[in-house]
Protein backbone atom coordinates (compact mmCIF):
# COMPACT_ATOMS: atom_id res chain seq x y z
CA UNK A 1 0.00 0.00 0.00
CA UNK A 2 1.69 3.32 -0.95
CA UNK A 3 1.61 6.19 -3.22
CA UNK A 4 3.74 5.37 -6.04
CA UNK A 5 4.84 7.92 -8.75
CA UNK A 6 6.28 6.93 -11.96
CA UNK A 7 8.36 9.10 -14.56
CA UNK A 8 6.50 11.87 -14.45
CA UNK A 9 6.27 15.12 -16.60
CA UNK A 10 4.03 18.03 -16.41
CA UNK A 11 3.72 21.11 -18.33
CA UNK A 12 1.58 23.66 -19.07
CA UNK A 13 0.39 24.87 -22.47
CA UNK A 14 1.32 23.66 -25.83
CA UNK A 15 3.67 23.63 -28.62
CA UNK A 16 5.94 26.77 -28.56
CA UNK A 17 4.17 27.93 -25.56
CA UNK A 18 4.80 24.92 -23.82
CA UNK A 19 6.15 25.22 -20.47
CA UNK A 20 7.14 22.24 -18.47
CA UNK A 21 7.42 22.06 -14.69
CA UNK A 22 8.24 18.29 -14.07
CA UNK A 23 10.61 16.13 -15.61
CA UNK A 24 11.21 12.45 -15.12
CA UNK A 25 10.39 12.52 -10.86
CA UNK A 26 9.91 8.61 -9.47
CA UNK A 27 9.41 8.74 -5.84
CA UNK A 28 7.01 6.30 -3.51
CA UNK A 29 5.23 6.99 0.14
CA UNK A 30 4.69 4.33 2.19
CA UNK A 31 2.00 3.75 5.08
CA UNK A 32 3.90 5.71 7.93
CA UNK A 33 6.46 7.30 5.69
CA UNK A 34 7.47 10.45 5.68
CA UNK A 35 8.96 11.99 3.03
CA UNK A 36 10.15 15.52 2.87
CA UNK A 37 9.71 17.72 -0.57
CA UNK A 38 12.62 20.15 -0.81
CA UNK A 39 13.89 22.96 -3.53
CA UNK A 40 13.68 26.15 -4.27
CA UNK A 41 10.53 28.58 -4.89
CA UNK A 42 9.50 27.61 -8.24
CA UNK A 43 11.19 24.53 -8.75
CA UNK A 44 7.49 22.29 -9.38
CA UNK A 45 7.21 21.26 -5.63
CA UNK A 46 3.59 22.10 -5.42
CA UNK A 47 2.54 20.97 -9.08
CA UNK A 48 4.33 17.99 -8.00
CA UNK A 49 1.66 17.30 -4.72
CA UNK A 50 -1.08 18.22 -6.93
CA UNK A 51 -0.61 15.08 -8.63
CA UNK A 52 -0.81 13.03 -5.60
CA UNK A 53 -4.26 13.30 -5.17
CA UNK A 54 -5.64 13.67 -8.73
CA UNK A 55 -5.94 17.67 -8.87
CA UNK A 56 -3.40 17.39 -11.82
CA UNK A 57 -2.62 14.49 -14.59
CA UNK A 58 0.54 13.55 -15.62
CA UNK A 59 1.28 14.83 -19.16
CA UNK A 60 3.31 11.58 -19.42
CA UNK A 61 3.83 8.90 -16.70
CA UNK A 62 1.93 7.73 -14.30
CA UNK A 63 0.70 8.28 -10.10
CA UNK A 64 -1.14 5.62 -8.30
CA UNK A 65 -2.07 5.40 -4.54
CA UNK A 66 -3.13 2.14 -3.12
CA UNK A 67 -3.43 0.63 -6.58
CA UNK A 68 -5.64 3.43 -8.03
CA UNK A 69 -5.01 5.84 -10.55
CA UNK A 70 -4.80 9.09 -8.84
CA UNK A 71 -7.34 10.68 -10.91
CA UNK A 72 -10.05 8.43 -9.49
CA UNK A 73 -12.81 9.92 -7.43
CA UNK A 74 -11.92 7.29 -4.01
CA UNK A 75 -7.97 8.74 -4.18
CA UNK A 76 -9.74 12.04 -2.67
CA UNK A 77 -9.98 10.44 0.24
CA UNK A 78 -7.46 8.63 0.63
CA UNK A 79 -4.90 12.09 0.09
CA UNK A 80 -5.85 14.63 2.67
CA UNK A 81 -3.76 18.13 1.61
CA UNK A 82 -3.34 21.06 3.46
CA UNK A 83 -2.28 24.18 0.93
CA UNK A 84 0.00 26.72 1.44
CA UNK A 85 -2.18 29.62 2.00
CA UNK A 86 -4.85 28.36 4.75
CA UNK A 87 -7.44 31.45 4.23
CA UNK A 88 -8.02 29.64 0.59
CA UNK A 89 -8.96 26.44 2.25
CA UNK A 90 -11.08 27.48 5.20
CA UNK A 91 -14.69 28.77 3.71
CA UNK A 92 -17.64 28.24 6.38
CA UNK A 93 -19.04 30.57 8.79
CA UNK A 94 -17.69 28.44 11.88
CA UNK A 95 -14.80 26.44 12.74
CA UNK A 96 -17.14 23.66 13.43
CA UNK A 97 -18.97 23.75 10.04
CA UNK A 98 -15.13 23.90 8.38
CA UNK A 99 -13.80 20.83 10.38
CA UNK A 100 -17.44 18.94 9.60
CA UNK A 101 -17.62 19.76 5.78
CA UNK A 102 -15.43 16.71 4.53
CA UNK A 103 -16.92 14.30 6.94
CA UNK A 104 -20.55 15.67 5.98
CA UNK A 105 -20.38 15.37 2.57
CA UNK A 106 -19.26 11.59 2.95
CA UNK A 107 -22.47 11.24 4.89
CA UNK A 108 -21.33 11.37 8.22
CA UNK A 109 -23.99 13.46 10.53
CA UNK A 110 -25.16 13.27 14.07
CA UNK A 111 -22.99 12.16 16.95
CA UNK A 112 -20.51 10.52 15.17
CA UNK A 113 -19.88 14.08 13.44
CA UNK A 114 -19.72 15.83 16.57
CA UNK A 115 -17.20 12.98 17.67
CA UNK A 116 -15.29 13.07 14.15
CA UNK A 117 -14.79 17.33 14.38
CA UNK A 118 -14.11 16.96 18.53
CA UNK A 119 -11.55 14.58 17.66
CA UNK A 120 -9.64 16.31 14.73
CA UNK A 121 -9.39 19.35 16.95
CA UNK A 122 -7.79 17.46 19.84
CA UNK A 123 -5.53 15.72 17.01
CA UNK A 124 -3.96 19.38 15.98
CA UNK A 125 -3.85 20.54 19.46
CA UNK A 126 -6.13 23.40 19.50
CA UNK A 127 -9.03 23.84 22.28
CA UNK A 128 -12.35 23.02 21.03
CA UNK A 129 -14.11 26.47 22.41
CA UNK A 130 -12.97 28.02 19.33
CA UNK A 131 -15.61 25.59 17.23
CA UNK A 132 -18.25 28.44 17.42
CA UNK A 133 -15.87 31.04 16.25
CA UNK A 134 -15.04 32.27 12.74
CA UNK A 135 -12.25 30.58 11.43
CA UNK A 136 -11.08 34.01 10.04
CA UNK A 137 -11.15 35.65 13.12
CA UNK A 138 -7.76 33.21 14.65
CA UNK A 139 -4.16 33.90 13.86
CA UNK A 140 -2.68 32.67 11.20
CA UNK A 141 -0.78 30.01 13.05
CA UNK A 142 -4.62 29.07 14.66
CA UNK A 143 -6.06 28.82 11.03
CA UNK A 144 -3.38 26.76 9.39
CA UNK A 145 -4.08 23.98 12.14
CA UNK A 146 -7.61 24.51 11.94
CA UNK A 147 -7.33 23.97 8.16
CA UNK A 148 -5.13 20.76 9.07
CA UNK A 149 -8.11 19.66 11.26
CA UNK A 150 -10.81 20.05 8.54
CA UNK A 151 -8.20 17.93 6.32
CA UNK A 152 -7.68 15.20 9.33
CA UNK A 153 -11.65 14.68 9.78
CA UNK A 154 -12.10 13.14 6.79
CA UNK A 155 -9.15 10.36 8.11
CA UNK A 156 -7.40 10.15 4.72
CA UNK A 157 -4.52 7.53 4.49
CA UNK A 158 -2.01 10.09 3.38
CA UNK A 159 -1.48 13.66 4.24
CA UNK A 160 0.35 15.89 2.04
CA UNK A 161 1.42 19.26 3.54
CA UNK A 162 2.58 22.34 1.37
CA UNK A 163 4.86 25.21 2.99
CA UNK A 164 3.11 24.34 6.35
CA UNK A 165 5.83 26.05 8.63
CA UNK A 166 6.06 29.10 6.32
CA UNK A 167 4.83 32.19 8.30
CA UNK A 168 3.97 29.93 11.54
CA UNK A 169 5.68 30.90 14.85
CA UNK A 170 8.34 28.49 16.70
CA UNK A 171 4.79 27.89 18.88
CA UNK A 172 2.59 26.67 16.46
CA UNK A 173 5.51 24.66 14.43
CA UNK A 174 6.37 22.63 17.59
CA UNK A 175 2.80 22.26 17.52
CA UNK A 176 2.53 20.57 13.70
CA UNK A 177 5.74 18.57 14.36
CA UNK A 178 4.07 16.86 17.58
CA UNK A 179 0.98 16.45 15.40
CA UNK A 180 2.31 14.99 12.41
CA UNK A 181 4.73 12.92 14.46
CA UNK A 182 1.72 10.92 15.64
CA UNK A 183 -0.61 10.55 12.71
CA UNK A 184 2.95 8.87 11.41
CA UNK A 185 2.85 6.84 14.22
CA UNK A 186 -0.67 5.77 13.17
CA UNK A 187 0.13 4.79 9.89
CA UNK A 188 -0.57 8.05 8.20
CA UNK A 189 1.86 8.37 5.21
CA UNK A 190 3.23 11.80 5.01
CA UNK A 191 4.77 14.56 2.57
CA UNK A 192 6.27 17.58 3.68
CA UNK A 193 7.10 19.82 0.73
CA UNK A 194 9.37 23.07 2.36
CA UNK A 195 12.00 25.02 1.84
CA UNK A 196 13.22 24.98 4.86
CA UNK A 197 15.73 22.34 5.02
CA UNK A 198 16.18 21.91 8.76
CA UNK A 199 12.15 21.50 9.27
CA UNK A 200 12.31 18.23 6.92
CA UNK A 201 15.85 16.69 7.69
CA UNK A 202 15.01 16.02 11.53
CA UNK A 203 11.65 13.92 10.88
CA UNK A 204 11.86 12.84 7.40
CA UNK A 205 12.55 9.12 6.54
CA UNK A 206 12.91 10.06 3.09
CA UNK A 207 14.34 12.82 1.05
CA UNK A 208 13.58 14.15 -2.47
CA UNK A 209 15.43 17.43 -3.63
CA UNK A 210 14.13 19.03 -6.62
CA UNK A 211 15.74 21.04 -8.96
CA UNK A 212 14.04 23.29 -11.78
CA UNK A 213 11.66 20.21 -11.70
CA UNK A 214 14.24 17.70 -12.03
CA UNK A 215 14.35 14.94 -8.66
CA UNK A 216 18.46 15.50 -8.11
CA UNK A 217 18.11 13.40 -5.42
CA UNK A 218 16.15 10.70 -3.60
CA UNK A 219 17.47 9.29 -0.34
CA UNK A 220 17.55 9.29 3.30
CA UNK A 221 18.67 12.91 5.27
CA UNK A 222 22.10 11.26 6.26
CA UNK A 223 22.90 10.48 2.66
CA UNK A 224 21.10 13.85 2.09
CA UNK A 225 23.77 15.84 4.38
CA UNK A 226 26.93 13.70 2.79
CA UNK A 227 26.30 15.50 -0.24
CA UNK A 228 28.57 18.48 -0.94
CA UNK A 229 26.54 19.58 -4.33
CA UNK A 230 23.08 19.82 -2.47
CA UNK A 231 22.15 23.01 -0.35
CA UNK A 232 22.81 22.53 4.03
CA UNK A 233 21.55 23.81 7.18
CA UNK A 234 23.46 26.35 8.69
CA UNK A 235 24.88 24.43 10.99
CA UNK A 236 25.84 21.34 8.69
CA UNK A 237 27.65 24.41 7.27
CA UNK A 238 29.50 25.26 10.06
CA UNK A 239 30.56 21.91 10.77
CA UNK A 240 31.54 21.25 7.82
CA UNK A 241 33.96 24.32 8.04
CA UNK A 242 35.67 23.53 11.38
CA UNK A 243 36.46 19.79 9.84
CA UNK A 244 38.26 21.55 7.17
CA UNK A 245 39.97 23.75 9.40
CA UNK A 246 41.35 20.51 10.87
CA UNK A 247 38.69 20.23 13.82
CA UNK A 248 37.74 16.40 14.49
CA UNK A 249 33.93 16.89 14.24
CA UNK A 250 31.03 14.82 11.76
CA UNK A 251 30.25 17.16 8.66
CA UNK A 252 26.75 15.74 8.61
CA UNK A 253 25.60 16.99 11.90
CA UNK A 254 22.84 19.87 11.30
CA UNK A 255 21.14 20.09 15.14
CA UNK A 256 22.38 22.37 17.60
CA UNK A 257 22.72 19.50 20.43
CA UNK A 258 24.34 17.07 18.50
CA UNK A 259 26.99 19.69 17.04
CA UNK A 260 27.68 21.25 20.41
CA UNK A 261 28.61 17.58 21.19
CA UNK A 262 30.79 16.93 18.46
CA UNK A 263 32.77 20.44 19.13
CA UNK A 264 33.19 20.25 22.80
CA UNK A 265 34.60 16.72 22.42
CA UNK A 266 37.15 17.75 19.49
CA UNK A 267 37.97 20.81 21.46
CA UNK A 268 38.52 19.47 24.66
CA UNK A 269 40.96 16.79 23.27
CA UNK A 270 42.66 19.53 21.10
CA UNK A 271 43.07 21.87 23.96
CA UNK A 272 44.02 18.53 25.95
CA UNK B 1 10.88 60.64 15.30
CA UNK B 2 7.98 58.04 15.56
CA UNK B 3 6.37 57.91 18.95
CA UNK B 4 3.97 55.57 20.90
CA UNK B 5 2.53 56.95 24.19
CA UNK B 6 0.71 54.44 26.33
CA UNK B 7 -0.77 52.86 22.98
CA UNK B 8 -3.77 50.29 23.18
CA UNK B 9 -5.65 48.92 20.94
CA UNK B 10 -8.47 46.36 20.65
CA UNK B 11 -10.85 45.53 18.17
CA UNK B 12 -14.98 46.16 18.36
CA UNK B 13 -15.88 42.60 19.71
CA UNK B 14 -13.51 43.40 22.77
CA UNK B 15 -10.47 41.47 21.89
CA UNK B 16 -7.52 43.46 23.57
CA UNK B 17 -4.79 43.52 21.10
CA UNK B 18 -2.59 46.17 22.41
CA UNK B 19 -1.63 46.96 25.83
CA UNK B 20 -0.06 49.80 26.90
CA UNK B 21 2.74 50.10 24.15
CA UNK B 22 5.19 52.78 25.00
CA UNK B 23 8.08 53.15 21.64
CA UNK B 24 10.63 56.23 20.63
CA UNK B 25 12.04 55.29 17.44
CA UNK B 26 14.81 57.76 16.25
CA UNK B 27 15.17 58.95 12.81
CA UNK B 28 17.74 56.63 10.37
CA UNK B 29 17.49 53.43 13.32
CA UNK B 30 16.44 50.42 11.64
CA UNK B 31 14.16 48.25 14.21
CA UNK B 32 13.01 45.03 14.45
CA UNK B 33 9.96 43.95 15.81
CA UNK B 34 9.88 40.24 16.70
CA UNK B 35 7.56 38.42 17.57
CA UNK B 36 5.02 35.10 17.45
CA UNK B 37 1.24 35.12 15.46
CA UNK B 38 -0.96 36.75 17.33
CA UNK B 39 1.19 38.97 19.21
CA UNK B 40 -0.21 42.45 17.70
CA UNK B 41 3.28 43.14 15.50
CA UNK B 42 0.92 43.94 12.49
CA UNK B 43 -1.81 45.62 14.21
CA UNK B 44 0.79 48.04 15.98
CA UNK B 45 2.80 48.91 12.50
CA UNK B 46 -0.51 50.01 11.04
CA UNK B 47 -1.10 52.52 13.82
CA UNK B 48 2.13 53.87 12.03
CA UNK B 49 0.82 54.89 8.82
CA UNK B 50 -2.57 55.77 10.47
CA UNK B 51 -4.65 52.34 9.06
CA UNK B 52 -5.42 51.85 12.47
CA UNK B 53 -6.16 54.47 15.12
CA UNK B 54 -5.34 53.31 18.73
CA UNK B 55 -8.13 52.81 21.38
CA UNK B 56 -6.01 54.57 24.01
CA UNK B 57 -2.85 56.74 23.92
CA UNK B 58 -1.25 58.85 21.14
CA UNK B 59 1.05 58.12 17.90
CA UNK B 60 3.04 60.52 16.17
CA UNK B 61 5.06 60.41 13.36
CA UNK B 62 7.27 63.39 12.40
CA UNK B 63 5.42 65.79 14.47
CA UNK B 64 2.23 64.47 12.74
CA UNK B 65 -0.73 62.79 14.19
CA UNK B 66 -1.73 59.41 11.81
CA UNK B 67 -5.59 59.28 13.73
CA UNK B 68 -6.21 62.69 12.13
CA UNK B 69 -7.67 63.04 8.80
CA UNK B 70 -5.83 66.54 7.84
CA UNK B 71 -2.18 64.96 8.91
CA UNK B 72 -3.21 61.35 6.90
CA UNK B 73 -1.68 61.94 3.24
CA UNK B 74 1.32 63.82 4.28
CA UNK B 75 2.05 61.06 6.55
CA UNK B 76 1.23 57.72 3.84
CA UNK B 77 3.73 59.71 1.55
CA UNK B 78 6.05 59.87 5.22
CA UNK B 79 5.27 56.15 6.08
CA UNK B 80 5.82 53.50 3.04
CA UNK B 81 4.82 49.68 3.71
CA UNK B 82 5.45 46.59 2.26
CA UNK B 83 3.48 44.03 3.09
CA UNK B 84 3.52 39.86 3.41
CA UNK B 85 1.99 38.48 -0.11
CA UNK B 86 3.40 40.81 -2.91
CA UNK B 87 0.73 40.17 -4.76
CA UNK B 88 -2.04 41.79 -2.78
CA UNK B 89 0.13 45.15 -3.45
CA UNK B 90 0.78 44.44 -7.27
CA UNK B 91 -1.67 46.67 -9.43
CA UNK B 92 0.02 47.18 -12.82
CA UNK B 93 0.72 44.69 -15.72
CA UNK B 94 4.40 45.41 -15.74
CA UNK B 95 7.37 46.13 -13.09
CA UNK B 96 7.77 49.61 -14.52
CA UNK B 97 3.92 50.30 -14.76
CA UNK B 98 3.37 48.81 -11.07
CA UNK B 99 6.26 51.03 -9.79
CA UNK B 100 5.09 53.97 -11.48
CA UNK B 101 1.60 54.18 -10.05
CA UNK B 102 2.14 55.42 -6.74
CA UNK B 103 4.07 58.67 -8.23
CA UNK B 104 1.26 59.12 -11.62
CA UNK B 105 -1.50 59.06 -8.25
CA UNK B 106 0.34 62.07 -6.96
CA UNK B 107 -0.02 63.97 -10.54
CA UNK B 108 3.79 64.78 -10.70
CA UNK B 109 5.46 65.98 -14.24
CA UNK B 110 6.70 62.89 -16.48
CA UNK B 111 10.21 63.63 -15.97
CA UNK B 112 10.05 63.34 -12.32
CA UNK B 113 8.11 60.60 -12.22
CA UNK B 114 10.54 58.26 -14.98
CA UNK B 115 13.24 59.58 -12.93
CA UNK B 116 11.70 57.83 -9.62
CA UNK B 117 10.48 54.61 -11.17
CA UNK B 118 14.30 54.13 -12.43
CA UNK B 119 15.68 55.28 -9.51
CA UNK B 120 13.46 52.58 -7.46
CA UNK B 121 13.97 49.88 -9.64
CA UNK B 122 17.89 50.47 -9.53
CA UNK B 123 17.16 50.47 -5.91
CA UNK B 124 16.10 46.93 -5.66
CA UNK B 125 18.38 45.64 -8.69
CA UNK B 126 15.68 44.97 -11.08
CA UNK B 127 16.72 46.88 -13.92
CA UNK B 128 16.74 44.13 -16.07
CA UNK B 129 12.78 43.45 -15.72
CA UNK B 130 11.36 46.47 -15.75
CA UNK B 131 9.31 45.96 -18.84
CA UNK B 132 8.54 42.00 -17.34
CA UNK B 133 4.99 40.87 -16.93
CA UNK B 134 4.04 40.81 -12.82
CA UNK B 135 2.35 37.26 -13.86
CA UNK B 136 6.41 35.80 -15.31
CA UNK B 137 7.99 36.90 -12.10
CA UNK B 138 8.80 34.63 -9.22
CA UNK B 139 7.75 35.50 -5.67
CA UNK B 140 10.99 36.99 -4.75
CA UNK B 141 11.19 39.27 -7.67
CA UNK B 142 7.70 40.25 -7.22
CA UNK B 143 8.34 41.21 -3.37
CA UNK B 144 11.30 43.07 -5.03
CA UNK B 145 8.91 45.17 -7.31
CA UNK B 146 6.16 46.05 -4.13
CA UNK B 147 9.75 47.52 -2.51
CA UNK B 148 10.15 49.67 -5.38
CA UNK B 149 6.65 50.83 -5.59
CA UNK B 150 7.02 51.70 -2.11
CA UNK B 151 10.27 53.41 -2.62
CA UNK B 152 9.09 55.40 -5.96
CA UNK B 153 6.77 57.71 -3.15
CA UNK B 154 10.63 58.63 -1.62
CA UNK B 155 9.15 57.57 2.18
CA UNK B 156 11.41 58.67 4.62
CA UNK B 157 10.21 55.68 6.88
CA UNK B 158 9.68 52.43 5.33
CA UNK B 159 7.84 49.48 7.38
CA UNK B 160 8.48 46.20 6.11
CA UNK B 161 5.73 43.21 7.62
CA UNK B 162 6.48 39.52 7.38
CA UNK B 163 8.31 40.46 3.84
CA UNK B 164 9.88 37.23 3.35
CA UNK B 165 7.59 34.44 5.15
CA UNK B 166 6.45 33.20 1.30
CA UNK B 167 10.11 33.10 0.25
CA UNK B 168 12.70 31.24 -0.25
CA UNK B 169 16.29 31.17 1.37
CA UNK B 170 17.94 32.73 -1.77
CA UNK B 171 15.13 35.32 -2.54
CA UNK B 172 15.40 36.20 2.02
CA UNK B 173 18.78 37.04 1.95
CA UNK B 174 18.43 39.50 -1.12
CA UNK B 175 15.51 41.12 0.19
CA UNK B 176 17.19 41.64 3.38
CA UNK B 177 20.33 42.85 2.07
CA UNK B 178 18.06 45.37 0.08
CA UNK B 179 16.33 46.43 3.47
CA UNK B 180 19.98 46.80 5.25
CA UNK B 181 21.03 48.81 1.79
CA UNK B 182 17.91 51.46 1.93
CA UNK B 183 18.68 51.88 5.52
CA UNK B 184 22.37 52.63 5.13
CA UNK B 185 20.81 54.92 2.76
CA UNK B 186 19.02 57.07 5.32
CA UNK B 187 15.50 55.45 5.46
CA UNK B 188 14.43 54.56 8.59
CA UNK B 189 13.65 51.03 8.92
CA UNK B 190 10.51 49.26 10.93
CA UNK B 191 11.03 45.56 10.37
CA UNK B 192 8.19 43.55 11.87
CA UNK B 193 9.18 39.83 11.29
CA UNK B 194 9.11 36.43 13.22
CA UNK B 195 11.81 35.19 11.84
CA UNK B 196 14.73 35.53 14.63
CA UNK B 197 17.45 35.27 12.18
CA UNK B 198 16.39 38.32 10.30
CA UNK B 199 16.22 40.81 13.62
CA UNK B 200 20.28 40.33 13.93
CA UNK B 201 20.75 42.81 11.56
CA UNK B 202 18.81 45.76 12.92
CA UNK B 203 20.28 48.13 15.84
CA UNK B 204 17.42 47.16 17.94
CA UNK B 205 14.89 44.47 18.79
CA UNK B 206 11.53 45.13 20.36
CA UNK B 207 9.69 42.11 21.48
CA UNK B 208 6.35 41.44 21.40
CA UNK B 209 4.12 39.13 23.28
CA UNK B 210 0.26 39.23 23.51
CA UNK B 211 0.31 42.93 22.78
CA UNK B 212 2.85 44.04 25.66
CA UNK B 213 6.57 44.38 25.08
CA UNK B 214 8.35 41.80 26.69
CA UNK B 215 11.72 42.79 25.67
CA UNK B 216 13.85 45.91 24.32
CA UNK B 217 17.38 46.34 22.90
CA UNK B 218 20.35 45.45 21.15
CA UNK B 219 20.01 41.78 19.39
CA UNK B 220 22.75 41.36 21.66
CA UNK B 221 20.65 41.40 24.71
CA UNK B 222 17.28 40.42 23.49
CA UNK B 223 19.11 36.96 22.09
CA UNK B 224 20.56 36.45 25.32
CA UNK B 225 17.45 37.31 27.38
CA UNK B 226 15.42 34.83 25.27
CA UNK B 227 17.89 32.29 25.18
CA UNK B 228 18.04 32.76 29.08
CA UNK B 229 14.16 32.01 29.49
CA UNK B 230 14.64 28.94 27.72
CA UNK B 231 13.12 29.88 24.45
CA UNK B 232 14.44 28.90 21.09
CA UNK B 233 16.99 31.86 19.20
CA UNK B 234 18.83 30.79 15.32
CA UNK B 235 20.46 27.48 15.29
CA UNK B 236 23.98 29.39 15.24
CA UNK B 237 23.11 31.70 18.14
CA UNK B 238 21.76 28.51 20.59
CA UNK B 239 25.10 26.74 19.52
CA UNK B 240 27.60 30.15 20.50
CA UNK B 241 25.42 30.54 23.69
CA UNK B 242 26.26 27.51 24.78
CA UNK B 243 29.47 26.68 23.93
CA UNK B 244 29.86 30.12 25.65
CA UNK B 245 28.24 28.80 28.64
CA UNK B 246 30.85 25.86 28.60
CA UNK B 247 33.32 27.73 28.47
CA UNK B 248 34.78 26.91 25.18
CA UNK B 249 34.47 30.50 23.30
CA UNK B 250 34.63 33.88 24.55
CA UNK B 251 31.51 35.68 26.00
CA UNK B 252 31.98 38.48 24.37
CA UNK B 253 30.81 37.22 20.73
CA UNK B 254 27.71 38.17 19.07
CA UNK B 255 28.07 35.58 15.69
CA UNK B 256 26.10 37.06 12.86
CA UNK B 257 25.97 33.90 11.32
CA UNK B 258 27.54 30.29 11.35
CA UNK B 259 30.08 30.95 9.37
CA UNK B 260 31.44 33.60 11.52
CA UNK B 261 30.72 31.46 14.33
CA UNK B 262 32.91 29.05 13.11
CA UNK B 263 35.95 31.62 12.88
CA UNK B 264 35.72 32.00 16.33
CA UNK B 265 35.61 28.39 17.38
CA UNK B 266 38.65 27.44 14.63
CA UNK B 267 39.94 30.31 13.26
CA UNK B 268 41.09 29.29 9.16
CA UNK B 269 45.06 29.05 8.76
Amino acid sequence: MSIEVNGLHFSYGKGKKRLTILKDVTFSVGKGEFVGIIGNVGCGKTTLIKHLNGLLVPVTGNVTVDGLVSSKKEVCRKVGVLFQQPSKQLFCKTVFEDIAYGPSNFGMKGDELEYCVHDAIEKVGISSDILGSSPFSLSGGEMRLVALAGVLSSSPDYLVLDEPTSGLSTFYKERLFRTLELLRQNGVGIVLVSHHLEDVLGVADKIVYLNEGKMVFEGAPEEYLSSLSLPAPEITVLMRGLSSSGLAVRKTVFSVEDAFNEIVGALSEKRG
Amino acid sequence: MIELKDVSYSYPNGHNVLDNIDIRIEKGSFITILGDNGSGKSTLIRHINGLLKPSQGVVSVCGMDPASSTDIWKIRQTVGMVFQDPHSQAVGATVEEDVAFGPENLALESDEIRLRVTNAIANVGLECLEDSLLMSLSGGQLQKTAIAGVLAMVPEILIFDEVTSMLDSVSRSQIIDIVRQLNKRGHTVVYVTHHMEEALFADRVIVLENGSITSDGTPRDVFREIYASGRKVPPHLELAFRLQDAGMISPDVFPMDALSLKEEICPSR
